[in-house]
């Protein structure tokens, strides 16, 4: 799944802001390093950008920044998982729509409307049903997926991890690993999706707030 | 960004010493002085020469002389004359000196003023910078809001005939306004541009104005429409 790019002078033509914005709010750490891809191109070296995440990051910027100063709008974008004490049940999911009926049928237990999910909770819900939604998973690897989550994201402790969802010859699985890192697969492999967890959060932030 | 929860005592030295580092309130450093480790401190001032093996993190800076960072500077203002070298990048808010700055890496101000040399191997980014020429300076990228790289006039008087010396290269310039002078560069971009005296450039594309000295060279000036 290649993430389509945006190359920073048509970001400028989109969004309308002015490079001293872009590179203020770079400086403020807004916008994340690993998202600055340098690439060749036939004008010399070029500054692309992930497309969907790099909009979404600039309207959330310009939309908060009458509010908060930058400082504190960086604070809150970096703000590690610990710190969300957000805290749903499971009815109140439902109701906000944040996880899908079906997904929280199959995952949420049915007897426990009341139940209280940690932020952590929900985003492994919020990532299945993400998956889910897009048609890119079957039921029995949706349970697959929940169940990995739980077991493993504590073991990141914090830290930034992806999740690949690949298949090869009919047989699928999932793999993490700390951000950043660059996999290669062979080559009957196809990456059906890549997640991050900065992104799966920020997105459920969004849905939250 | 500064830790609260450590004693911080002041740290005096004069004359030749050496100190493994640590949590500091003032700094205050006469002569030669080689730090083995991290220093965080308040306030750093010093005259002579300084070495630091680690990171320096600091809130206030006044250098006069050499400072060499192994590792990278954050804080929040710097004053002085002198050179300053950071290993592994460069963030100060608040910059104005009168010397040198190399870095390795990034370095990153919300303004800069320099009369001097300044050479980056990454992205030099700037909401203000305001570059003095006195030597060849150089960036990989430069970026901000304002943009103005002129030669020194001090220095222009001081060292007569040598003003080829006094340039700055790059390979990208992108600014709100940009104002140039001496500067051989790939490609600009902005939106107010003027290519001042001395300059060479590839690649302008400009969105507001374009202003180009009858001596400088710019090979394909483009307007980008809105």
């Amino acid at each position: 799944m290649e993430e389509e790019l945006i190359s920073k002078k048509d970001l400028l033509d989109e969004t309308g802001i002015s490079y001293g914005q872009l590179y203020r709010w770079k400086r403020k750490q807004l916008i994340p390093e690993e998202w600055f891809i340098r690439k060749s191109t036939f004008t010399g070296q070029e500054t692309f950008f992930p497309r969907e995440r790099i909009l979404g990051r600039v309207q959330h910027i310009l939309q908060k920044k009458d509010d908060l100063s930058l400082d504190e709008l960086a604070g809150k974008l970096s703000e590690p998982l610990s710190q969300h004490q957000v805290i749903l049940t499971v009815a109140q999911l439902r109701e906000r729509n944040i996880v899908s009926n079906s997904s929280l049928e199959r995952f949420g237990r049915p007897d426990s409307e009341g139940m209280q999910l940690t932020f952590e909770q929900i985003l492994n819900l919020f990532t299945v049903d993400l998956l889910l939604s897009k048609g890119e998973l079957n039921l029995e690897e949706a349970d697959r997926l929940y169940l990995t989550l739980g077991v493993h994201t504590p073991g990141f402790a914090g830290k930034n991890w992806e999740l690949f969802f690949v298949r090869k010859m009919g047989v699928s699985f999932y793999l993490m690993a700390l951000s950043g890192a660059e996999l290669a697969f062979d080559e009957g492999v196809r990456v059906v999706s890549r997640l991050s967890l900065a992104d799966l959060t920020e997105q459920l932030k969004v849905r939250l707030s | 960004m500064v830790h609260d929860s450590v004693t911080r005592n002041d740290l005096k030295i004069l004359g030749t010493s050496s100190s493994v580092g640590g949590y500091f309130k003032d700094v205050k450093v006469t002569g030669e002085c080689k730090f083995t480790g991290d220093v965080d401190c308040l306030k750093f001032s010093q005259t002579g020469e300084i070495k630091v093996d680690g990171n320096l993190r600091l809130q206030h800076m006044k250098i006069t002389g050499e400072c060499e960072v192994k590792g990278r500077i954050d804080g929040a203002s710097l004053r002085g004359q002198g050179q300053l070298t950071a290993g592994g990048g460069l963030r100060i808010d608040d910059i104005k000196l009168t010397g040198g700055i190399m870095v390795t890496g990034d370095c990153e101000a919300e303004e800069l003023q320099l009369t001097g040399i300044i050479e980056v191997s990454g992205l030099l980014n700037a909401g203000k910078l305001e570059l003095g020429l006195f030597g060849p300076c150089r960036a990989d990228a430069v970026g901000g809001s304002s943009i103005s790289i002129k030669r020194s006039r001090t220095g222009a008087l001081l060292r007569p005939g040598q003003g080829k010396k006094m340039s700055f290269q790059a390979r990208l310039i992108e600014g709100d306004q940009i104002e140039l002078q001496s500067t051989q560069a790939q490609t600009v971009r902005g939106g107010r541009v003027i290519i001042g005296t001395g300059c060479e450039i590839d690649t302008v594309e400009y969105r507001d104005t374009l202003e180009i000295h009858k001596s400088a060279t710019v090979r394909n000036p483009v307007k980008l429409l809105r």
